[in-house]
């Protein structure tokens, strides 16, 4: 698992009741904007994440509509398990992480 | 040089590494907010220094191969390649190209992806000296280079996902510029998004089995 993945899968995990849009994932995780969307696809199409567009009407709000992403059922619970498994990996090789901005 | 044996049509497998290409430009971007001119240079020093130690191992074929190439990019992109890809740069050419040669993928429409790359990095270029040449207040206002890299990353994307990217991409825009962000940050962005363009439409296109590792 990537460390910019670690990273969005820990924001998302601070709050696991919580919508965010990916421009808020993208500055709760310290990644540069725009290079989120590779990770939520792939988190999506494992089924741990879920999005949806929120619910004002763009002429109400006066700005385009926002893709909300969530936990699915159990997204989270297999989120926590990857993590630890990431973590135990990298300590048992003796590896350090590398510092957040590389690719997504 | 073979032009047979295309497994892969065009649009698929050399995009992946006119990727790489914009992948390099846009972590020069990310770590310096200068002109792209000069972080195209440091993108292909990036690229040179990767492949040095590879050096040796490059033999008269690749070398045929790679300087071949050369002539086919300089034919596509006249003026502003040339100094890019002179002899020094072909270690960094055939580290590029190799996986596409072993994949039996013709010069010529590597060459029209990675032209396709770099005209878009140019108009980059222009976008990024016109902001830093104003020096007038920044206008709130969505920069249409920006918009049109995001027109660009969404074509990449699969044809069922564009309508929902469209609309994901221009909010994250908007919102950006709500914050503040100029023409250059919000070229910054987009480039970003065109540059992962492919990653994001192969996990698109290819979901990984639940229970796999993300």
């Amino acid at each position: 698992m990537t460390l910019p993945t670690q990273l969005v899968l820990r924001v998302l995990l601070a709050e696991p009741t919580k919508e965010m849009y990916g421009l808020q994932i993208c500055a709760a995780a310290g990644l540069p904007s725009g290079t989120i969307h590779p990770i939520l696809a792939r988190l999506e199409g494992l089924g741990w994440l879920e999005s949806r567009w929120e619910d004002a009407s763009p002429h109400e709000e006066g700005r385009p509509r926002r893709r909300y992403y969530f936990w699915s059922k159990d997204g989270a619970e297999q989120a926590r398990l990857a993590l630890a498994q990431a973590h135990t990996s990298v300590s048992t090789i003796g590896l350090r992480a590398k510092p957040a901005g590389g690719l997504a | 040089m073979t032009s047979t044996a295309v497994r892969y049509r065009p649009g698929e497998l050399a995009p992946s590494i006119a990727r790489e290409v914009a992948c390099e430009l846009a972590d020069a971007l990310d770590r310096n907010n200068r002109a792209l001119v000069e972080d195209l240079s440091r993108a292909w020093e990036l690229a040179d220094a990767l492949a040095s130690t590879n050096l040796r191992r490059v033999n008269t074929i690749q070398l045929y191969r790679a300087r071949k190439l050369v002539r086919l990019l300089n034919h596509a992109c006249p003026h502003t390649l040339i100094n890019n890809l002179g002899p020094t740069r072909y270690p960094a050419l055939i580290r590029l190209i190799s996986p596409l040669l072993a994949a039996g993928i013709r010069e010529d429409i590597l060459v029209s992806d990675l032209s396709h790359v770099r005209r878009l990095a140019r108009a980059l270029a222009r976008a990024n000296d016109s902001a830093n040449e104003s020096g007038q207040p920044r206008a709130r206002r969505i920069a249409p280079s920006a918009a049109a890299l995001l027109v660009a990353a969404i074509r990449l994307l699969p044809a069922a996902d564009r309508a929902r990217y469209t609309e994901e991409f221009r909010s994250e825009l908007w919102d950006l510029m709500q914050d503040g962000a100029g023409s250059a940050r919000q070229v910054r962005y987009a480039f970003r998004q065109l540059s992962r363009a492919f990653l994001t439409s192969f996990e698109l296109r290819f979901p990984r089995r639940r229970g796999a590792a993300p």
